[in-house]
């Protein structure tokens, strides 16, 4: 795979699942960490891995700043933010490197067509 | 006519989200069951009276393909529509779904419009209430 088409596709799919089920529209930036993000300390990073094998391997990594997952768990799951527990954010981040990662498959098995 | 409808999926947020985009497509649903996997679906479907089911597809112990053949293998359950919440995109995958008894599927990410759509298809046109996707916008914030 190469990585310029992977790394298309998966942004598409980013930008797919984040607006989509988030309404979140999504600005990509070519510095290496334009939102400061790898400054955070680690508690305030909410992190997911997905691994994956089949004709090729590998594995998914997202990273989200703490009080966004929190926002964005408040919306998905309708509740405000103070009656937003640790395992729903956990389970909306997985939910969502879940959907990266397939609607990243899905799409680039469309482009193989 | 208010349907039973079961969601079946192991993440609690997706539950969520997937109730209110059915309430707010303005189906008249009369009660909502949850479960987290394929067996705690076939133990509500066993003791419940349902109409339709929402199962999305990786989860713990018994995933929904195997929720669906067994679904398929029961006589009271067979012909119960039940619908794949997935984000299994690829064309291959998706067949094999409905070879397999799925009614149909809703690709993740879906938007409560491409769950309306689908709903409609397979339950028949609902009567819009308040909470209809035509009348307001206020039952879209996710």
């Amino acid at each position: 795979m190469e990585k310029e088409v992977l790394m298309t596709v998966m942004k598409d799919s980013i930008s797919e699942v984040l607006e989509t089920m988030f309404f979140l529209p999504l600005e990509y930036s070519d510095a290496p960490d334009p939102e400061g993000l790898w400054g955070l300390e680690k508690d305030r990073i909410v992190a997911s891995r997905l691994n994956f094998s089949g004709p090729f391997s590998g594995y998914f990594v997202f990273l989200i700043p703490r009080d966004l997952a929190l926002s964005i768990t408040a919306g998905f799951v309708g509740r405000h933010e103070e009656h937003v527990s640790q395992d729903q954010i956990a389970g909306n981040v997985k939910e969502i490197i879940n959907m990266i990662a397939g609607s990243t498959f899905g799409n680039y098995d469309d482009m193989l067509v | 006519m208010a349907f039973n409808v079961l969601i079946v999926d192991d993440s609690l947020p997706m539950r969520s989200v997937i109730k209110r985009t059915i309430q707010a497509s303005g189906f008249d649903v009369g009660h909502f069951f949850e479960a987290s996997n394929g067996v705690e679906a076939m133990k509500v479907l066993r003791e419940e009276w349902l109409d339709l089911v929402l199962t999305d597809y990786n989860m713990p112990d018994m995933d929904g393909l195997e929720l669906i053949r067994e679904m398929k293998q029961d006589e009271l359950l067979q012909n119960m529509p039940a619908v794949m919440i997935t984000t299994e995109g690829s064309k291959e995958r998706v067949e094999k779904f409905i070879e397999e008894g799925a009614t149909d599927y809703i690709k993740k990410p879906f938007t409560p419009e491409d769950v309306r759509q689908k709903l409609n298809r397979i339950m028949g046109e609902p009567e819009y209430g308040e909470g209809s996707l035509d009348d307001s916008d206020e039952g879209l914030d996710f």
